[in-house]
C-alpha cells in the first residue's frame, strides 16, 4: 500500500494514469519499473483505450520526472508520514477500501481518508449543490442534513461552501448524528475553501474526510470532476438541492444517472435564478425531494433488496418540513399584534419593512413583536430581514 | 507655511457624507479612525505636528455586495469570492463604529411615481431639536456623547428592556461594544416617544432593527 500511495503523490500522476500503470501488476513491480525504466511501461502509458500506439515527448518527459522522483522517494517514508498526519492509504480491493466503489467503471486506485469511513457501508444520502446558495437553498440543505443524520443516514458532500457545508454543518447538528463523509479534490489536508476550516476539523473528528488525490495535492479545477463522481459513486441517493443552469452539482448527477443511482432534486423559487437547474431537473421529470421523508422513500426504494437496514424514523422526518414541530399550543396563546406579525412573515427572509406594512402595525412595535416571536422560537433574523422559523410553521 | 483643513475638518459640527463606501480604498477608511474615536486629525511632519479638528456626524452608503442586488434574496449574482472580498474592504471594528444600519429597499414603481408626500424637513427638525434639547439638560450636545456611567443614570432600563439586551448578549448577536451603541439610540427613540418615560423593550427593539442592515454586509446569520 505504501507504493501505491507513493506513486499516487507523484507529480502529473492523474486517476487515469495511476490506472492504467496499475493495470494488471502490483504498484510494487510498477515502482521498482520507474526506477529501470523500461519502455514497456512508457508505451503502457501511452496507449490509450482505442488510440494508436504513437511516441510522444511529453509521456516521456513525464516517465522521467517519475523515473528521478522514485529514485529520490522512499515509499516507507511516505508511509510513516501519512500515519504521522492521522492519514490512511486504501488500495483498492483492500480492507478498509469503500466497498461500494470496488466495482465501478472509474474507480481510484488509491483512496485517502482522514477519520473513519467505515459509515459507508451503510445507507449513504449525497447532498450537493451550489457554492454560491440562498438562504433558502442552505436552510434546506442543514435540515436535510439533521434529519437524515439523525435517521441514521449517512451524509456525503463535497465541503465547497454554500449547499455543501450547509448539509455538513446540518449533519452534525443531532445529539447522536451518523458520521458524514466529504468527498474532497485536493489533497486530504489541503483545507479548500479556507472558509471550510472549521468545519473541515470536526469532520475529521466526527465522520471522515475522503480523497483520491494524494496529501498535499491542490485542489486543481480539474480534480472536482473526478471528485464529483465519488460522491455519486458512493451515495445511494443525491439529492441535489439548489444549482444554476449549468452548476459543477449537474455534473454529479451525470455521473449519478450513468451508475443507476436516484437522483432527486428540491424544488426552488421561480422567481430566483438561484434553483434554475434544479427546477428543470425536476421539469425534465427528476424525483422531488421536499423533505428527508421524501429522501428516505426513495433511500428505502434504493436499497431494498440489499441488506442495509435503515434504523426506526423518529423525530419529524415523516412529516413535511413545515409542518414539524408545530405545536398549537403556542401560536394560539399569542397576542393579536403577535399573531399580525407572524402572519407577515414567511418562511424565507422577508425585509423589516415588508413585515412592517404587512403586519399593519408600526416600526417600533414590530420591532418589539418580532422580538417576542424570536423569544418563542417563532420567528428569526435572516441576513438583514426576518422570517418564520420551524417551529413557526404551520 | 500656514496649513490648510481637509474637507474632513470642513465637515467638523457637520455632516460628512461618503458615498459608494465600498469603493474607497481600505488604507483611507483606516484613517477614520481617529477622528471617529478621538475628534481630531493629527498630521505629523519634520518640522511640526498639527491637529485639525474634526468632528462631525458620518453618513456613508454603499451597495449590500457588488452587483447591487439584495444579497441573499436570490438575484444577487455575485460569487462567493466577489462577496468576500467587497465585505473583507470593510474592517469589522469600521462597522461597529455607525451607529445605525438601514437597509434601504428598491422602492416599488408606485411609490416613485405616486410621491407619497413625506414629512417635511421643518417638521422633523422640530422634534430633533427637541431631543437636542433633552441632551442638554443632561449636560451633553447630543446623547451620543453619554459615556456607560452616565447611561446608567439617565437611561435606567425596565426589565423587560434589560431582559432583551441579555439575550442578545448571550446568543452572541450583540458584542459588548455594540452594547453602548445600542443603548444610546434606543434611549434617542424613547426621547422622541412622547408617550414613555424610561427606556423600554420597544425603544431596544427598535433600536436593535435600526442596525439590522450590518448583517447584509457582514454575511453572518443575522448578527447585528
Amino acid at each position: 500500500m505504501a507504493y501505491a500511495a507513493t506513486l499516487a503523490g507523484l507529480d502529473s500522476m492523474t486517476p487515469q494514469r495511476l490506472q492504467r500503470l496499475l493495470r494488471g501488476r502490483s504498484a510494487e513491480e510498477v515502482f521498482a519499473d520507474l526506477r529501470a525504466p523500461r519502455a514497456r511501461l512508457v508505451s503502457r502509458l501511452m496507449h490509450a483505450e482505442g488510440a494508436p500506439d504513437q511516441r510522444n515527448p511529453r509521456t516521456a518527459q513525464i516517465v522521467n520526472t517519475w523515473r528521478r522522483a522514485s529514485v529520490d522517494t522512499d515509499p516507507a517514508f511516505v508511509w510513516e508520514r501519512l500515519v504521522a498526519s492521522n492519514t490512511v492509504a486504501y488500495r483498492r480491493g483492500s480492507p478498509g477500501y469503500p466497498s461500494r466503489l470496488v466495482d465501478d467503471r472509474a474507480a481510484p486506485e488509491v483512496v485517502f481518508v482522514r477519520g473513519s469511513i467505515a459509515q459507508l457501508d451503510r445507507p449513504c444520502v449525497a447532498l450537493v449543490g451550489t457554492r454560491s446558495a440562498t438562504h433558502y437553498g442552505s436552510g434546506v440543505a442543514a435540515e436535510l442534513g439533521a434529519d437524515l443524520s439523525d435517521a441514521g443516514v449517512v451524509v456525503v458532500s463535497g465541503l465547497a461552501a454554500g449547499i455543501d457545508a450547509a448539509a455538513h454543518e446540518g449533519a452534525l447538528a443531532p445529539e447522536r448524528p451518523a458520521p458524514p463523509v466529504a468527498v474532497v479534490g485536493g489533497g486530504v489536508d489541503v483545507v479548500y475553501p479556507a472558509s471550510s476550516n472549521r468545519l473541515w476539523a470536526r469532520l475529521e473528528l466526527a465522520g471522515g474526510i475522503l480523497s483520491e488525490a494524494a496529501p498535499g495535492a491542490a485542489p486543481e479545477r480539474w480534480r472536482f470532476p473526478l471528485r464529483n463522481r465519488l460522491i455519486a459513486a458512493l451515495a445511494h441517493v443525491v439529492v441535489v438541492v439548489e444549482s444554476h443552469k449549468g452548476g459543477g452539482a449537474l455534473h454529479t448527477v451525470t455521473a449519478a444517472d450513468e451508475r443507476g443511482v436516484t437522483v432527486l432534486a428540491v424544488p426552488g423559487s421561480v422567481r430566483s435564478p438561484a434553483p434554475e437547474g434544479t427546477n428543470s431537473l425536476i421539469a425534465d421529470g427528476c424525483g422531488v425531494a421536499r423533505d428527508a421523508a421524501d429522501v428516505l422513500a426513495a433511500l428505502e426504494l434504493a436499497c431494498a433488496g440489499s441488506n442495509y437496514a435503515l434504523g426506526p424514523r423518529t423525530g419529524p422526518c415523516g412529516q413535511r418540513g413545515f409542518a414539524r414541530n408545530s405545536p398549537p399550543a403556542v401560536t394560539a396563546r399569542l397576542s393579536p399584534d403577535e399573531r399580525a406579525v407572524l402572519e407577515a412573515l414567511e418562511d424565507v427572509a422577508t425585509p423589516f419593512e415588508s413585515v412592517c406594512g404587512r403586519s399593519g402595525l408600526g416600526l417600533a412595535l414590530t420591532a418589539v413583536t418580532l422580538e417576542r416571536l424570536a423569544t418563542l422560537g417563532l420567528a428569526a433574523r435572516s441576513g438583514s430581514g426576518w422570517e418564520r422559523s420551524a417551529a413557526g410553521r404551520r | 507655511m500656514p496649513s490648510r483643513s481637509g474637507g474632513w475638518s470642513v465637515a467638523t459640527n457637520g455632516v460628512l457624507f461618503l458615498d459608494e463606501l465600498g469603493e474607497f480604498p481600505s488604507p483611507l477608511l483606516d484613517l477614520l479612525r481617529q477622528p471617529l474615536e478621538e475628534g481630531v486629525i493629527r498630521v505629523a511632519r519634520a518640522r511640526a505636528t498639527v491637529s485639525f479638528p474634526a468632528r462631525f456626524l458620518l453618513v456613508a452608503a454603499m451597495n449590500p455586495c457588488p452587483c447591487g442586488e439584495r444579497r441573499g434574496i436570490g438575484s444577487c449574482v455575485c460569487s462567493a469570492a466577489q462577496l468576500a472580498r467587497y465585505s473583507r474592504r470593510l474592517s469589522g471594528p469600521l462597522l461597529d463604529r455607525f451607529d445605525l444600519h438601514v437597509a434601504v429597499g428598491r422602492p416599488s414603481v408606485r411609490e416613485l411615481l405616486d410621491l407619497v408626500p413625506a414629512e417635511s424637513s421643518a417638521s422633523v427638525a422640530q422634534r430633533v431639536a427637541k431631543v437636542r434639547e433633552l441632551a442638554h439638560r443632561r449636560g451633553v450636545t447630543a446623547n451620543a456623547a453619554l459615556s456607560s456611567a452616565s447611561l446608567d443614570v439617565h437611561a435606567p432600563l425596565t426589565k423587560a428592556a434589560r431582559e432583551l439586551f441579555e439575550r442578545q448578549l448571550c446568543s452572541g448577536v450583540l458584542s459588548a461594544r455594540g452594547l453602548d451603541r445600542v443603548r444610546r439610540v434606543a434611549l434617542t427613540l424613547a426621547d422622541l416617544d412622547p408617550s414613555k418615560t424610561a427606556v423600554d423593550e420597544i425603544h431596544v427593539a427598535m433600536a436593535l432593527e435600526l442596525r439590522a442592515g450590518r448583517a447584509a454586509l457582514l454575511g453572518g446569520p443575522g448578527q447585528v
